[in-house]
């Protein structure tokens, strides 16, 4: 893949962690840079942007995204994409409203039919890219699609309810001077860097999106693998609709849509490769920061909606430039 | 003589069976139409029918193009979103002003198609995140020229793409036939069109073959820009107005009907013949429906499943391949 490729073996803890020293390692720096730019800029334009109470609220609003990320990334170094990420985050969340009805006495299952019902969408993308091989990019456009006529049956188009106490302290409450979603966001990226850096599962997932042949070679069991990807992916967008239902109070029409592409975005941004097979979990934090505070300081600078649309892309084209690009085929 | 023959026809069949399916899958859906519906052969419906899936048609054929060569254009529908803007806002009542609109809108979706072409051929990014990334810049663009729906679009222009000619032939067919006969064919034959389907089944061979790849990437992706502001000027007409918000389901419906079609999403394999049937059998869906007094909600159910089904039946060779190395990319 890269100019030095080392031995999973031979890596050590640190290179599997933050990818192997070169490109990958200069992305991350790179990321968390700008991080510290948009801060800055921030600050510059508000000086109470960057008070903590302030900067903590960015991180609950990147959380959402974060745990999106999660999933997405997963998906994305298998080589395979997830485009079924708006209309299951607003099912999960549909589901979470229509069966507590804005109670706390059902929330333990209606919690748990929302990530139920988030890992069988999953499952049911994994089925068909890993068995039927069709490409993911259409499978889970087709089930995005179905997810969206489903939503709108089982609500008449009028979602009901409120989110519960609960879901509502997710967003609202604190562990400590720690916002719930944010304090949930660290624990399960360390989780997540711990599968990718630390497990045959993890490992499998770089080696595939590498090479699928050489690892379906080696005796990796890529097929289940590859299942077993999409149902967390499906999990984590389920995870990001409870928690965007918590943010919102309650669940509306189309409130997913504005998650499938910065989910995709910043992946991308954090420095994991979109062909697959490279990146880690630690670069999308900050990707997942950097998309929440541009938006942030766009609006603070007062620019118009389509001024941050136009800035949205560049941006993202620039961070591309900056490593993005393919090695040149000269063979 | 027998032993020669018999393996042709058997690629012959493999070659034509996916866009036979969406065809079939097509007349299934109107022969469903006329069940429920018998006023759907009269002329006015069949026109209407025909505008329905114009702008879908023409993007598919945008998109069939950029996927022949294992890309995927994000941005069709913010490059239709953006030359209907710009057309909505600068049309005048007069014919010649108005010729002069039409040029300046086809001008606009070439320069979005050539800089994607630019950054994916010559800035060697992924496809996929660059046309994501403009078209987020083609939509700011948008609302920058349009800020709100409304615009005016003058009347003998509507009526002249969307209505019929002598009373009899619809304009929509006439333009089908024009795309196909003037437009894809000629295209498919020439060297550039050659090239696409080398370009797309195999970079490397393409490029050791001599063809210019960078080059072929770079004119496939302006003509696709070029296309979805075709696809923008029929839907100024039909809607009479101009809307910053209105392109954006071309984007992934183009990609349905591309596939439903029969192009193969790793590239080199397909065609506009096929996306054709895949782009009506997504825009009749709606009718349908309504024919059939389904609720509204059902269509996005119904396009999904179709989608998902119809790749499905093509994925069967799958369980016929001993050696799984064969289809794995």
């Amino acid at each position: 893949m890269s100019q030095s490729n080392p031995t999973a073996a031979s890596q050590s803890l640190s290179e599997r962690i933050f990818g192997a020293a070169g490109s990958n390692r200069r992305s991350i720096i790179i990321a968390y840079f700008f991080v510290l730019v948009l801060i800055a800029v921030g600050g510059a334009l508000a000086p109470g942007f960057v008070a903590p109470q302030s900067l903590l609220q960015q991180l609950v609003l990147a959380s959402i995204l974060g745990v999106l990320c999660i999933g997405q990334m997963i998906v994305i170094l298998t080589g395979n994409i997830d485009l079924s990420v708006a209309w299951t985050m607003n099912l999960c969340s549909v589901i979470v409203t229509s069966v507590t009805r804005g109670e706390n006495q059902r929330v333990t299952e209606a919690i748990a039919l929302s990530l139920l019902v988030g890992a069988g969408i999953g499952l049911f993308n994994g089925l068909g890219v890993a068995y039927l091989r069709l490409p993911s990019m259409v499978m889970t456009l087709g089930v995005n699609a179905m997810l969206q006529g489903v939503t709108l049956v089982v609500t008449g188009a009028q979602p009901k309810g409120n989110a519960p106490e609960v879901v509502r302290w997710l967003i609202v409450g604190r562990i400590g001077p720690i916002p719930v979603s944010v304090f949930l966001w660290a624990i399960l990226s360390i989780i997540t860097i711990f599968i990718l850096s630390r497990t045959v599962f993890g490992r499998s997932l770089y080696a595939g999106g590498n090479n699928q042949i050489a690892a379906y070679l080696s005796g990796l069991r890529m097929q289940r693998n590859l299942v077993l990807a999409f149902v967390i992916c499906g999990l984590c967008n389920a995870l990001g609709g409870i928690l965007l239902c918590g943010y919102g109070g309650q669940s509306y029409l189309s409130m997913g849509v504005p998650y499938q592409l910065p989910a995709i975005a910043a992946v991308v941004v954090g420095g994991t490769s979109i062909l697959g097979g490279s990146g880690s979990y630690v670069g999308v934090i900050a990707g997942s920061i950097i998309l929440v505070l541009l938006q942030n300081v766009l609006s603070l600078a007062r620019v118009k909606y389509a001024g941050q649309l136009i800035i949205y892309g560049l941006a993202i084209l620039f961070m591309l430039f900056i490593y993005g690009r393919q090695a040149a085929d000269r063979d | 003589m027998k032993p020669e023959s018999a393996p042709k026809k058997k690629l012959n069949v493999a070659r034509y069976f996916r866009p036979l399916l969406a065809y079939i899958v097509l007349i299934l859906l109107i022969l469903v139409y006329r069940a429920l519906s018998p006023v759907v052969f009269r002329l006015p419906v069949i026109t209407a029918m025909l505008n329905q899936g114009m702008a879908l048609a023409i993007t598919s054929m945008a998109q069939t193009l950029v996927i022949l060569t294992a890309g995927i254009d994000l941005s069709i529908g913010s490059i239709v979103t953006l030359s209907n803007c710009v057309a909505a806002t600068q049309m005048q009542p007069g014919i010649a002003p108005t010729l002069g609109v039409v040029l300046l809108v086809l001008l606009v979706g070439s320069a979005c198609g050539f800089l994607n072409g630019l950054l994916v051929a010559y800035g060697r990014l992924a496809p996929i995140i660059v046309t994501l990334a403009t078209s987020s810049i083609f939509n700011g663009l948008a609302l920058y020229v349009l800020p709100n729906p409304g615009g005016f679009v003058p009347e003998w222009y509507s009526e002249a793409l969307t209505g019929r000619i002598f009373d009899i032939v619809p304009t929509a067919l006439l333009i089908l036939i024009f795309l196909f006969v003037f437009i894809w064919t000629p295209l498919k034959r020439s060297p550039l069109g050659q090239s696409i389907y080398a370009v797309g089944s195999s970079e490397s061979s393409a490029r050791m073959s001599g063809l210019n790849v960078q080059r072929t990437k770079l004119l496939t992706y302006t003509i696709a820009g070029t296309l979805s502001s075709m696809a923008a000027l029929f839907l100024a007409a039909q809607t009479a107005s101009g809307d910053a918000t209105q392109g954006g389901v071309y984007t992934l419906n183009s990609i349905a009907a591309t596939v439903i079609g029969g192009t193969s999403f790793t590239g080199g394999v397909g065609g506009f013949g096929g996306t054709l049937a895949g782009a009506y059998v997504f825009a009749i869906i709606p009718n349908v429906l309504f024919a059939a007094r389904v609720s509204p909600f059902m269509k996005e159910l119904l396009q999904g499943a179709i989608l998902v089904l119809t790749i499905s039946l093509g994925a069967a060779r799958v369980f016929q391949v001993k050696n799984r190395l064969e289809i794995m990319k």
